[in-house]
């Protein structure tokens, strides 16, 4: 299982958001650090497929992004994730699982168990008008999980989740990851540290680091502020 | 294909559960029921002291019309609607009611209009007796003959008629091919005609304007959000990596709210002719298009026409959707949208080109905002198509589903190209 980035560059008008970035991605959680602004949304919109690189490519096991194929192996979570506040938690899990290719009953019974993966079980006939940030956020997480996905990308994940919805939410990805490539985007070192087997650190488009990090290498956020000093 | 159907009914419950949806859709109803009430409700027919409403006046006539039903139009109903009137009725310059709408009542002497409300003066006889019981056929005359309605005979009616419709056609510039197609259509039309009460159907066609109009509201404030929303509430980014979220659920959208519109057009329409019917009757479905506009050259029963304009509605309507929902994916905003149709509509209700500009007026004819009115049943103008003559209402479901096609096509193109850029 392999996600391959090709000299992936994109520029809006004066700027280049994401400048030539090549990476071959593995199994396993790749923590992706930077600023805001770095570049990080950009990346991972074009590695989802809803942006277009201006040059280079993206592969999933040699599967181009511009495809179906691409598209049903792939869960996305976006930084500012949308909904239909009409819906009910249900309704919404169907119809995402219909745009992912799963049939009723299947649909039902992922739904469902998702649901109670993330502490949504209770509220699933209430509309998503009525839940909160953490409600919502945690929806979004049970959408992009709805087709078993092999790829996976989080953009600022834990964003409106508390202190214990965090390590909830930390636990479950390092589950998933153990038979996927999971790439979460974050300006929290915290969200990462202890689950990521890959940091990629972005700055100003460029990828300025990129490796395995284990405990022994000393503190994450102390590295990740040098690095960006250095820089 | 079990993709499509799944997200095609989440995309109707999108439609349906807006409450604008609810609220317009009901506000419209109510119009439309209004439409066969409104010039019943806003008229009434004084005599002296006595007056009695719209309403009534039309009950009156409807059953004058009924007792002639099969009567042939010819000398002798010609002349026994010119004996029961008074003589010289209409040499005194004064002027019979001739409302269909409102059910023709006697001769009138004064008729004003205060606050909008139009009242119309007659002389002091029995309200039961001042509406001719030939009114009717007086009315049908009213349509063809200009004056001394009363002294016409069968002959110099339909000639009239006739000549009124070759003036017609040379007013809409037709060719000799033209008329050589209208001339056979003409010879299959059986004259004298035999009379038939119609009103409950015929009002449908002078309806139908309102009905159009109406529809195109209703689709353009309940579709407009249709693709903008999706980019407006950032639902967008989940939906175009999903699997299906682009060529499955583009066409799941087209369809809901293809099928939105032609439930819109087939209830407004429906809900027009129930309290047409509800008014003024179901007679006459089977009767010649001819008794209530006796320009028209088409060879069909005015019940077949109502088929017609409903069929050609559904295709309109497709149209709409097509168009409001395409623009919706374009614009990506939804009161910019709507904006766009209520400019078409002012814009149509306002200009007329004549018939003297002969290509320019047809193909503005031929827009679906000016398409159904009831002057178009005595368009004669054809377009040719590889050598056959096809009337306005046979080539415009051509280039409507022709137009559906294309802007099917550039909606998918730009909806399957979005990117989601800096937000």
């Amino acid at each position: 299982m392999e996600l391959s980035l090709d000299r992936l560059t994109k520029q809006y008008r004066n700027k280049i958001a994401v400048d030539r970035v090549s990476l071959k991605l593995g199994e396993g959680v790749h923590g992706l650090l930077g600023a805001n602004g770095a570049g990080k949304t950009t990346l991972m919109r074009m590695i989802c497929g809803v942006l277009k690189p201006d040059s280079g490519t993206v592969m999933f096991d040699g599967i181009d992004v511009s495809t179906e194929l691409y598209r049903s192996k792939l869960g996305y979570l976006p930084q500012d994730f949308g909904y239909y506040p009409d819906f009910s938690g249900m309704d919404f899990l169907m119809y995402m699982a219909a745009l992912k290719g799963l049939i009723k009953t299947q649909a039902k019974r992922r739904a469902n168990e998702l649901l109670e993966l993330v502490s949504l079980q209770g509220d699933v006939h209430k509309k998503i008008k009525t839940y909160s940030g953490g409600m919502k956020q945690r929806l979004g997480i049970a959408q992009m999980l709805l087709n078993d996905p092999k790829l996976l990308i989080l953009d600022e994940p834990t964003a409106g989740l508390d202190p214990k919805e965090r390590v909830r939410f930390r636990n479950i990805i390092a589950e998933i990851a153990k038979d996927s490539i999971v790439i979460l985007s974050t300006h929290i070192v915290s969200d990462v540290e202890h689950i990521a087997d890959n940091i990629l650190m972005m700055k100003d488009g460029k990828m300025i680091y990129q490796g395995r990090w284990q405990e022994q290498l000393g503190d994450l956020e102390e590295f990740y502020l040098k690095r960006f000093e250095e820089e | 294909m079990k993709q499509i159907r799944t997200l095609y009914f989440f995309e109707l419950k999108k439609i349906v559960d807006r409450k604008i949806t609810w609220m317009i859709g009901g506000v419209i109803i109510l119009l439309c029921i209004f439409l066969s009430f409104a010039d019943l409700l806003s008229s009434s027919v004084y005599v002296g002291d006595v007056s009695i409403s719209g309403y009534e006046a039309m009950k009156i006539n409807r059953e004058y019309a009924r007792n002639l039903k099969g009567r042939v139009i010819d000398d002798t109903l010609l002349q026994e609607m010119a004996d029961s009137y008074p003589e010289g009725i209409e040499n005194e310059g004064r002027v019979i009611i001739n409302d269909r709408t409102n059910g023709t009542v006697g001769v009138i002497t004064e008729s004003t209009e205060e606050n909008g409300e139009r009242k119309v003066y007659a002389e002091q006889l029995d309200p039961q007796s001042f509406i001719n019981e030939y009114e009717p056929i007086y009315s049908f005359m009213c349509n063809v003959v200009e004056n001394e309605i009363l002294g016409t005979s069968e002959e110099e009616l339909y000639d009239e008629r006739a000549m009124v419709i070759s003036q017609n056609r040379t007013d809409q510039m037709l060719t000799e091919e033209e008329l050589n197609f209208w001339e056979e259509k003409s010879a299959q039309i059986k004259t004298p005609f035999t009379y038939e009460y119609a009103e409950g159907w015929g009002n449908i066609w002078t309806y139908a304007y309102t009905v159009n109009y109406m529809i195109f509201l209703m689709i353009a404030i309940c579709l407009s959000n249709m693709f903008s929303i999706e980019h407006l509430r950032k639902t967008d980014a989940i939906i175009l990596c999903s699997q299906y979220g682009k060529k499955h659920l583009y066409l799941a959208k087209i369809l809901a709210g293809a099928t939105f519109g032609v439930i819109t057009a087939s209830l407004i329409l429906g809900v027009t002719v129930i309290s047409s019917i509800f008014v003024y009757g179901a007679d006459g479905y089977d009767a010649a298009l001819q008794l209530i506009y006796p320009l028209s050259s088409w060879k069909v029963s005015i019940g077949e026409s109502i088929i017609i304009l409903f069929g050609v509605l559904l295709i309109i309507s497709v149209l709409y959707s097509v168009a409001v929902m395409v623009l919706s994916e374009m614009i990506k905003n939804s009161a910019a949208v709507m904006a766009v149709p209520v400019g078409i509509m002012i814009l149509t209700m306002m200009i007329d080109i004549p018939y003297q500009w002969r290509i320019p007026s047809q193909i503005y004819d031929l827009l679906p905002t000016n398409l159904l009115i009831k002057f178009q049943l005595w368009d004669d103008r054809l377009v040719s198509v590889f050598g056959r003559y096809l009337t306005n209402f046979q080539i415009s479901p051509l280039i409507y589903g022709i137009a559906v096609i294309i802007l099917f096509w550039i909606g998918k193109r730009k909806y399957q190209r979005y990117q989601i850029a800096a937000r």
